[in-house]
């Protein structure tokens, strides 16, 4: 057939997930939401669109831009694909959550929507995987989604990480003492944000601000590593805002020094990314291997109240995408499996082929049957590519009419077994009971 | 084996400055006349990867180098998300936007609405005229930016000049000074935090050399 005879292109910034992707896929989300199970948080499902004026209450202007619009043919207005959970989940919670017993432990797993070119495992349409912690306003909250995120880490079989942790109110206490024009600190926030010590020099030299300031504002792109880094900054800041900021994040890496953390991370007092839309403490996981962080998340204490409901919230989300790249770059397999039983019934009537099936999946095993009619090499070999573990042959050349034959596909090892025992008591001779999965 | 940090150096005039200075970190061995685009060094634990210049940044930002070395004209042109923690103070030239001298004598930039440019710069180019309330028609070529008034194919360019030599002997003329351009250290946002102990170390060798020289 000539292919180009019909239209299969797909737009830019889609994937697909074909049976091994999507079960990696898979894999990566389930092993990710057992973890936040595990720490007690329970899933919310969002709707994939909304009003576009609701969804940009809680967005910062950047992602705004971003986001795939189309209108509501019943009233008119424009609707948004959701391009990031965590407003939505602020204004369920301002609106359908607020009289719950706080704090609320909330997760979710979902495809969210951009309008960017495609990045490092990012498409424009990609899949996240987080949790919302609403109602706390103290460090343990903080300490406890860096610590979620390295077992999330840990869960996918990573190694070689490192968590990097900031506060933005210690740049916004800076910015304070500063007393500039919000241009002016947007090219300082830039400039800083690349860690381009050059221009921040200049910047600060045209802002002439007093010494101790400019001090502090050049010593900033160096001011990251361990912990040493909270005495440095200490002895260069002097303003209130940004101090009560170091002693927080201070406070927090006690906390994650007592969850045996100290080693997976490192603290960024110059790290302004996300500026505009965290209020505290701050971070993203980078793992060896991957050029992208893979997973990050903070501290949003005035998301809640754009919604009218003041709120104290941290969460933070994993690209399942990114951690897919991450996974491979790292060797770490993820183990894919086919069906326990495949059935290959060479009799006209398959009685026996549907009986055993019927049995078999009962018992909770998966069995896949052989439709096509072919010959029995051709018939294993499909099972093999299918990782079917146990092929089931009924009617063929080696066995009588009373009899089944069972091959160990990996192995090739084969034994007769009398169809009716197997109906009878398949379990003594299949290990049954998930023992595949 | 400790895993080799691999850098990404832009052929061409910022090549020979580059290797001097990792030479005089103590590494020997990678040859810039050779054809060979990929070079190891175990004792220095540096990788080396010869790329075109406007190539760095993309190796850089998705992890395939850990850290590069380019112009910052490049930085600007494509804002890749990466850091740039020093400037390496040599290659300096500037971007400016130039014109035929039979154009420049009778010329008034602050008349300017609309322009036809060549320029290897779109992005600069476009920031630059539009920040300025100017229209731009923006011819893409990607080398010998200083034929195209020569022939007609557009009225000025936007280029990169060191000397001014390449203008002057192509009988053109400078109007304006978009920005100016040294030789940057970039870094993967990943490499600093995964390796960091490594890359600092490497960051904080190379800002003693730049306050040597």
């Amino acid at each position: 057939m000539d292919k180009r005879a019909f239209q299969t292109q797909l737009p830019k910034g889609v994937k697909i997930y074909l049976p091994d992707e999507a079960a990696a896929k898979r894999s990566v989300e389930q092993r990710l939401l057992s973890v936040f199970t595990r720490w007690g948080y329970r899933e919310v499902v969002t709707p994939t669109y909304e009003f576009a004026d609701v969804l940009s209450v809680g967005t910062d202007e950047t992602l705004q831009g971003e986001m795939f619009k189309l209108v509501d043919r019943d009233t008119g207005r424009m609707l948004a694909l959701r391009a990031d959970i965590t407003p939505q989940i602020a204004r369920i919670v301002a609106t359908r959550l607020r009289d719950e017993p706080k704090p609320l432990r909330l997760a979710y797993v979902a495809n969210v929507f951009r309008y960017e070119e495609p990045q490092v495992g990012r498409y424009r349409e990609f899949y996240q995987a987080g949790v919302e912690l609403v109602g706390l306003e103290k460090p343990e909250a903080d300490a406890e989604m860096i610590a979620m995120t390295v077992e999330g880490l840990q869960a996918l079989g990573l190694d070689r990480f490192q968590i990097n942790v900031g506060q933005a109110d210690f740049f916004r206490g800076i910015l304070e003492e500063l007393k500039i024009e919000r241009a002016q600190g947007r090219q300082l926030q830039d400039a800083l944000s690349r860690k381009d010590a050059s221009t921040l020099e200049r910047l600060v030299r045209e802002l002439a601000p007093p010494a101790s300031t400019a001090e502090l504002l050049v010593a900033l792109p160096d001011l990251f590593g361990r912990d040493e880094v909270l005495e440095r900054g200490a002895r260069l800041v002097k303003n209130p805002r940004s101090e009560r900021a170091l002693a927080n994040l201070a406070e927090v890496h006690r906390l994650l020094r007592a969850y045996g953390l100290a080693e997976a991370v490192i603290l960024d007092l110059g790290e302004v990314r996300g500026f505009d839309y965290y209020s505290g403490v701050h971070f993203e996981g980078y793992v060896s291997g991957l050029g992208a962080p893979l997973c990050g998340g903070g501290r949003y204490d005035h998301m809640l109240g754009r919604f009218g409901y003041d709120c104290p919230a941290t969460g933070f989300a994993f690209e399942v995408g990114r951690a897919l790249l991450a996974m491979e770059a790292q060797g770490v397999a993820v183990p894919l499996t086919g069906p326990d039983f495949f059935i290959i019934d060479f009799t006209p009537e398959k009685t026996m082929a549907l009986a055993l099936s019927r049995r078999l999946r009962d018992l909770g095993a998966a069995v896949a049957r052989d439709i096509i009619t072919r010959g029995l090499p051709e018939s294993l070999a499909y099972a093999r590519g299918q990782r079917a573990r146990w092929a089931l042959v009924i009617g063929g050349p080696k066995t009588t009419a009373e009899e089944v034959l069972a091959i160990e596909l990996a192995t090739g090892a084969e034994r007769k077994i009398r169809a009716s025992d197997l109906v009878e008591q398949p379990a003594k001779w299949f290990p049954l009971g998930g023992a595949h999965a | 084996m400790k895993k080799l940090l691999t850098l990404a150096l832009p052929k061409g005039r910022l090549l020979q400055p580059a290797l001097d200075m990792f030479r005089r970190l103590g590494l020997d061995g990678v040859d810039p006349d050779s054809r060979k685009l990929i070079f190891s060094d175990e004792r220095t634990g540096l990788r080396f990867l010869i790329l075109k210049p406007a190539d760095v940044p993309t190796y850089v930002e998705y992890g395939a180098a850990d850290l590069g070395i380019v112009g910052k004209d490049i930085l600007l042109e494509q804002e890749p998300d990466v850091y740039e923690p020093l400037d390496l103070g040599f290659g300096f030239c500037r971007l400016v936007v130039a014109e035929p001298l039979a154009l420049w004598e009778r010329d008034d930039p602050s008349k300017w609405s609309w322009v036809r440019v060549a320029t290897k710069y779109p992005v600069l180019t476009e920031r630059y005229f539009s920040e300025r309330g100017i229209q731009v028609e923006m011819v893409r070529l990607d080398g010998s930016i200083e034929l195209a008034p020569l022939v007609g194919l557009a009225d000025r360019i936007v280029d990169l000049v060191q000397s001014g030599e390449t203008l002057r002997a192509n009988g053109l003329v400078e109007v304006a000074e978009i920005t100016r351009s040294t030789a940057r250290l970039i870094v993967n946002r990943a490499s600093l935090k995964t390796e960091y102990s490594p890359v600092s170390q490497l960051i904080e060798r190379l800002k003693k050399q730049v306050a040597r020289s």
